[in-house]
C-alpha cells in the first residue's frame, strides 16, 4: 500500500503546486482575505449574517454631539458568525463598537455606530463597514445619515461674487438662521484685509417670521453686502467678520465669511474659438468652398453699460463679414446685470486660399470693433485661421 | 488626551520649537529615499484577477495584463528619464508601499461573475478639484484620480466592453484663476477619457463664464460635453444629448438643483428651476433605450425629481453617501439611484444585459492604487503644473494678506523668522524638526513627477507662512525656493505664530517686549492638535490624524503622531 500512498500525495502536492503556480502567474496579489471562509467545519457549516435595517437616519445631530445607534446582527447560520469592524468613512467621526466579535448560531448581539458631528461637513453620508466571515457577505456596509446642524446656519458660508465691472456697484446677501434662538442680530463687524476695507459696506435687518416658514430656523438676520466701485481689476480678497448675538446671550459669536470674486473690464468677449488673453479668435481649418462662421457675444457690465453702443471699425481682410446682433440683458442668476451683443464673424464661402496664422507665414487677420465706453475706446480681434482649397 | 499630555511642555522655552506634527501628512516625502524597486509598485503588483471576472466570459487575463504592463512601461520609463534630467529620484504617481497595503483586500474584487455587457455606463462625479488624490496619507490607500478613472475606463474598453461614461459634474470647490485652469484642465481630460455627457456643479457656475464656455464649448460648440437641461451659458450647451453605444441609445441630461442655484451669483449663468425645465427636456429622449438624469442636487430634491420623471432609467446625485451603496437604490418602478461620492473616489459601473434579466448589473469601483498610472493623465497634470508655473503666484491672483496676528504697530508683527533664525536659541528643538518630515516638505513637493512647488493648493501646507486652509501667502510668507529658500519647509513660525517680532525682542533692551512677544509664541498642545495641526491634517490629508490606533486603542494623535515631533526645553 505504501506506493500507493506515495502516488496519491504525489498527486496531491503536485496539483498544489501546479495550482500554487497558476495563481502566482495571474495573481500578484493575496486572496480576497474577506471571503477567506473562517471557523467553516469540515462538515460544510456556515455561519450566515443577517442585520435588522442597515441604515439608520439620525436627523437633525447638533454640532460636536455625539449620537449613537444599535444595530442589530443574527447569526442565521450553523457555524461560528465573526465581526469586525472595519475602516469607516469618517475615521475623525464615526466608530463601530462590537460588544461580542463572535457570535454562535442563533444568537443576536448589537453592534453600536457612534457618530460626532465635528466634521465640517453639513451632511452625515458615512459608511461604517463590518466584516465578517459569511462567505456570502463578508462585508456589511452600515449606513448612517442626518444633517449636521448648530446654533446658527449661513446661507451661503462664503460670497462668490463671480465677475464684477470696475465701475459696478453690486450688492448680494448672507442669510443668518438662528435654529435654536428667537432672535440673531449682527453687533458689529470688520473687513478684516485693510486694503479693500473700504470700498465694502454692510448692513444687516431681522429676517421677518414668515420668511422663515420654509426654513428649519426659529430666526433670522439678513446680511446684505454692498460693494462699490473703484477696486483694482483682478481677484477680490476679503473677510468679513460678523460678531452675532444669538438669543438674549451676553456673549458674542464671531463667524467669518469670506468673498471672492474678480474685477473685470467693463467689456469682454466670449465664445467657442475666443482666447480672452491673446485677445485670439480661432477657427479650425477652413474649406474655401464652405467657408466657416463664428458666433459670439459681446457682454457689457457696469452701470451704465445700456449707454454703450458699438459699430464695425477695421476689418482685415475686407471680405470677412461681421455682423452685430441687437443688444439684450442677460437674465443670468444673482445679482448685477450683464448686456449681451451676439457677434457673427464670418469667413464667406468661395475665398482664395489664405494663411492667417499669426506666422512668419501669415499675419493674424484683424477685426476692430469701435465702442462709446468711456474707458475701451475700441476692441481689438486677432483672427487665426487657414482657408485650404 | 489631557491626560495622557499632562507632562507636555507648558512654557514658551519648552514649546518654542517645532510642533511637527505628524509625518504620514506627508508620506511622499520619505518614499524618495525608501524607493523600492519599480517593481514593487501597486501598478506592477496588481493582480489581472483583481478587476476580472471569476467566471463566465471572464476579462481576459492576458489583455488586461498586457495593458497594466504597458502602463507600468511608460511610467517606468518617464519615472527615469525625468529623474535623470533634474537630478533629482522621483517619486512616482502610484508610490511603493511601505507597508502591506492590499487595496483588494480592503475594497474587495470588481465585476465577479459579470459576463460581457451589451453596454457599460461608467457613472462619475463631484470631483470637488481634486484632479488626484492629495498622497498626503499615501497615495496607495487614498482613493480617486483622474489617473485611474482612465485607466478603469481603458481596462474595460480593452476587454471589448462598449463603454459609455457620465458625470455629474463639480469639477472644482473653489473659485479663483486656479479653479478656471482645473476646470478646463479637466473638461480636456474627461474629453480625452471619452466622456459623453457631463452636468455641472455650483462651484463650476461661479467660474467666469468666459473661462466656462471656453472649456465647455471649446473649438465647437455641438462638441460640447457639457449639458443642461436648466443651466444656459449664452445657448453654446446643449440641454441633452443622445450617446450611443453598444447598438444602445442612451439620452442623457442634466440640472442644477433649488439649494444649489442659491449658491450662484453670476449674471453671466442663465439657471431656470429644474422640473420645469426637465418636462421640456423629457419628451426629445423618447426614443432612447436608456434615459439618465444627472442631479446636482440634494438626495431629497433628486428624489423628488426621480419620482416626478419616473421615465428616468438612471437617476444620478451628487449628494451621495462617501461611499456609495453596493446595490443602488430603487426609486419607483424602473429607476435607480446611483450616488457619486465627494472628490470621486469611487465610480458606478452599469453593465446592460438583454439576457437574462435583470437587465441591469451594478458594481461599485473604489478607484484605489490597483489602477496603474494613466499615461495620458500624467500628461495632462503635468501640463496643469506647467501653467500654474507660467503663470506664478500674482498670474493665480494670489496676493500677500496680513498674519492675523498682525499688529499694525509694529513692523515686524505677523512677519515670518525662519527655522534658522530659531535654531540660534533653540538648537536641540531644531534638531528634533530638521529630522521631522516638516523639515522637507518644500522638498518633497519638488521631488514629484511633475513638481507640485508652484501648486498653491499644496504650497500651502508645504511651506512657512502661508494660510493652510484658504492657500494663500501670507506678508512675507515663502514665495519660492530661489527667493525664500529660509521659509522651505513647515517650520516654527506656521505652528507657534510668526516669530521675526519675538527675535528681535530678544535681541533688544525692552523686557516687557520680550516677555509679551514669548508668551504670543506660546502653543498649548491641545490647542496645537484643534486648532493648528488639523488645519493641514484634516479629513482628506490625513485621515488617520485623529482616528484611534488599532494596536492600542488610543489616539492616532497621542501613539503615532504627537511623539514624533515632541521636543521639551528651553533649547
Amino acid at each position: 500500500m505504501k506506493p500507493l500512498y506515495v502516488v496519491i500525495v504525489a498527486a496531491i502536492l503536485g496539483l498544489a503546486l501546479g495550482g500554487g503556480m497558476s495563481w502566482a502567474r495571474f495573481s500578484h496579489s493575496p486572496p480576497l482575505a474577506l471571503t477567506r471562509p473562517v471557523d467553516v467545519t469540515a462538515t460544510g457549516k456556515q455561519p450566515q449574517v443577517l442585520v435588522d435595517d442597515e441604515s439608520f437616519d439620525f436627523g437633525r445631530v447638533e454640532r460636536d454631539k455625539t449620537v449613537r445607534h444599535v444595530f442589530r446582527f443574527t447569526n442565521a447560520g450553523d457555524a461560528v458568525l465573526t465581526l469586525k469592524a472595519g475602516v469607516t468613512t469618517c475615521t475623525k467621526c464615526t466608530i463601530s463598537e462590537l460588544a461580542k466579535p463572535r457570535v454562535e448560531p442563533g444568537e443576536t448581539v448589537d453592534v453600536e455606530v457612534e457618530y460626532t458631528a465635528n466634521n465640517s461637513k453639513p451632511q452625515i453620508r458615512q459608511i461604517a463597514p463590518i466584516l465578517t466571515n459569511d462567505p456570502k457577505r463578508p462585508r456589511v456596509e452600515l449606513s448612517i445619515s442626518g444633517t449636521v446642524t448648530g446654533r446658527y446656519r449661513l446661507v451661503p458660508e462664503e460670497v462668490v461674487l463671480s465677475k464684477v465691472s470696475a465701475n459696478e456697484t453690486k450688492t448680494t446677501e448672507v442669510k443668518i438662521y438662528a435654529l435654536l434662538d428667537d432672535s440673531v442680530r449682527v453687533v458689529g463687524h470688520e473687513f478684516m484685509a485693510p486694503e479693500s476695507a473700504r470700498f465694502f459696506e454692510m448692513q444687516s435687518e431681522p429676517i421677518p417670521a414668515d420668511q422663515l416658514s420654509e426654513t428649519d430656523a426659529k430666526s433670522g438676520c439678513r446680511v446684505r453686502l454692498t460693494l462699490k466701485p473703484g477696486l483694482p481689476l483682478g481677484m477680490i480678497q476679503q473677510t468679513i467678520r460678523l460678531d452675532l448675538q444669538l438669543g438674549e446671550a451676553t456673549e458674542k459669536v464671531s463667524v467669518e465669511v469670506p468673498i471672492e470674486g474678480i474685477i473685470d473690464s467693463d467689456v469682454s468677449i466670449v465664445g467657442p474659438g475666443w482666447e480672452q488673453q491673446l485677445s485670439r479668435l480661432s477657427f479650425p481649418a477652413v474649406s474655401s468652398a464652405k467657408g466657416a462662421t463664428r458666433k459670439l457675444f459681446i457682454l457689457l457690465r457696469g452701470d451704465r453699460r445700456h449707454e454703450v453702443t458699438i459699430k464695425t471699425g477695421k476689418v482685415d481682410p475686407s471680405w470677412l463679414k461681421v455682423t452685430l446682433g441687437e443688444p439684450s440683458e442677460l437674465k443670468g442668476s444673482g445679482d448685477g446685470g450683464v448686456t449681451q451683443v451676439p457677434l457673427t464673424i464670418e469667413i464667406p464661402p468661395g475665398m482664395p486660399p489664405v494663411n492667417h496664422l499669426g506666422t512668419d507665414q501669415g499675419k493674424y487677420a484683424e477685426v476692430v470693433l469701435e465702442t462709446t465706453h468711456p474707458q475701451v475706446s475700441e476692441i481689438r480681434m486677432n483672427l487665426r485661421f487657414v482657408i485650404e482649397q | 488626551m489631557t491626560t495622557t499630555f499632562s507632562h507636555a511642555p507648558r512654557g514658551f522655552l519648552s514649546l518654542l520649537a517645532v510642533c511637527a506634527l505628524a509625518s504620514t501628512a506627508c508620506n511622499r516625502a520619505d518614499v524618495s529615499s525608501e524607493t523600492a524597486s519599480p517593481s514593487a509598485r501597486p501598478s506592477t503588483a496588481l493582480a489581472p484577477t483583481d478587476l476580472a471576472a471569476a467566471d463566465g466570459e471572464a476579462l481576459d487575463r492576458d489583455v488586461v495584463h498586457s495593458v497594466l504592463a504597458a502602463s507600468a512601461a511608460a511610467n517606468d520609463e518617464s519615472d527615469e528619464s525625468d529623474a535623470a534630467d533634474r537630478g533629482v529620484q522621483t517619486v512616482a504617481y502610484n508610490e511603493p508601499l511601505k507597508e502591506k497595503f492590499d487595496p483588494v483586500a480592503e475594497n474587495g474584487k470588481f465585476f465577479e461573475g459579470w459576463k460581457k455587457p451589451k453596454l457599460a455606463i461608467v457613472i462619475s462625479g463631484r470631483q470637488d478639484g481634486y484632479l488626484e488624490p492629495c498622497g498626503c496619507a499615501g497615495l496607495y490607500q487614498q482613493k480617486g484620480g483622474m489617473s485611474r478613472r482612465h485607466s478603469l475606463i481603458k481596462q474595460l474598453q480593452a476587454q471589448g466592453w462598449p463603454v459609455a461614461a457620465v458625470d455629474v459634474g463639480g469639477l472644482v470647490r473653489r473659485f479663483g484663476k486656479q479653479a478656471e485652469i482645473q476646470f478646463a484642465i479637466s473638461a480636456d481630460a474627461l474629453k480625452l477619457m471619452g466622456y459623453g455627457a457631463v452636468g455641472f456643479g455650483p462651484s463650476d457656475l461661479r467660474l467666469s463664464a468666459g473661462e466656462i464656455v471656453a472649456a465647455v464649448a471649446g473649438a465647437d460648440p455641438k462638441d460640447s460635453l457639457f449639458v443642461s437641461a436648466n443651466v444656459d451659458l449664452f445657448g453654446l450647451t446643449p440641454k441633452f444629448r443622445i450617446l450611443e453605444a453598444g447598438g444602445m441609445r442612451i439620452g442623457v441630461t442634466s440640472v442644477l438643483g433649488k439649494e444649489y442655484q442659491e449658491q450662484i451669483n453670476n449674471a453671466e449663468v442663465a439657471i431656470q428651476p429644474a422640473a420645469e425645465s426637465l418636462r421640456t427636456v423629457l419628451p426629445e429622449l423618447k426614443d432612447c433605450d436608456v434615459r439618465i438624469l444627472l442631479a446636482h442636487a440634494t438626495l431629497d430634491e433628486t428624489k423628488a425629481l426621480a419620482k416626478q420623471f419616473p421615465a428616468f432609467d438612471l437617476v444620478v446625485t451628487s449628494d451621495g453617501h462617501e461611499i456609495p451603496p453596493a446595490e443602488p437604490e430603487k426609486l419607483g418602478a424602473k429607476t435607480r439611484l446611483i450616488e457619486a461620492p465627494p472628490q470621486a473616489t469611487y465610480v458606478t459601473v452599469v453593465g446592460f444585459y438583454d439576457n437574462p434579466k435583470p437587465s441591469m448589473r451594478f458594481q461599485r469601483v473604489a478607484l484605489d492604487s490597483r489602477f496603474p498610472d494613466s499615461p495620458e493623465m500624467k500628461e495632462i497634470m503635468t501640463t496643469y503644473q506647467r501653467q500654474l508655473e507660467q503663470l506664478g503666484w500674482d498670474g493665480l491672483g494670489l496676493r500677500n494678506a496680513p498674519h492675523p496676528r498682525t499688529n499694525r504697530a509694529d513692523k515686524l508683527s505677523g512677519q515670518f523668522a525662519s527655522a534658522a533664525s530659531c535654531k540660534e536659541c533653540h538648537p536641540t528643538a531644531w534638531g528634533i524638526w530638521s529630522k521631522t518630515k516638516h523639515a522637507h516638505a518644500t522638498e518633497t513637493l519638488t521631488k514629484l513627477d511633475p513638481p507640485r512647488q508652484f501648486d498653491a493648493e499644496c504650497v500651502s501646507c508645504h511651506a512657512t507662512g502661508w494660510n493652510p486652509s484658504e492657500f494663500y501667502p501670507y506678508t512675507s510668507g515663502f514665495h519660492s525656493l530661489e527667493k525664500t529658500p529660509l521659509l522651505a519647509g513647515n517650520s516654527c513660525d506656521n505652528c507657534h505664530g510668526p516669530g521675526a517680532a519675538h527675535v528681535a525682542a530678544e535681541k533688544g533692551r525692552n523686557s516687557a517686549k520680550r516677555t509679551a512677544e514669548r508668551e504670543a509664541l506660546k502653543l498649548t498642545v491641545a490647542f496645537a492638535r484643534d486648532n493648528v495641526c488639523a488645519k493641514c491634517h484634516d479629513h482628506d490629508n490625513s485621515p488617520e490624524f485623529t482616528g484611534k490606533d488599532p494596536a492600542t486603542g488610543k489616539d492616532n494623535f497621542d501613539v503615532k503622531y504627537w511623539p514624533k515631533v515632541e521636543h521639551k526645553g528651553k533649547k
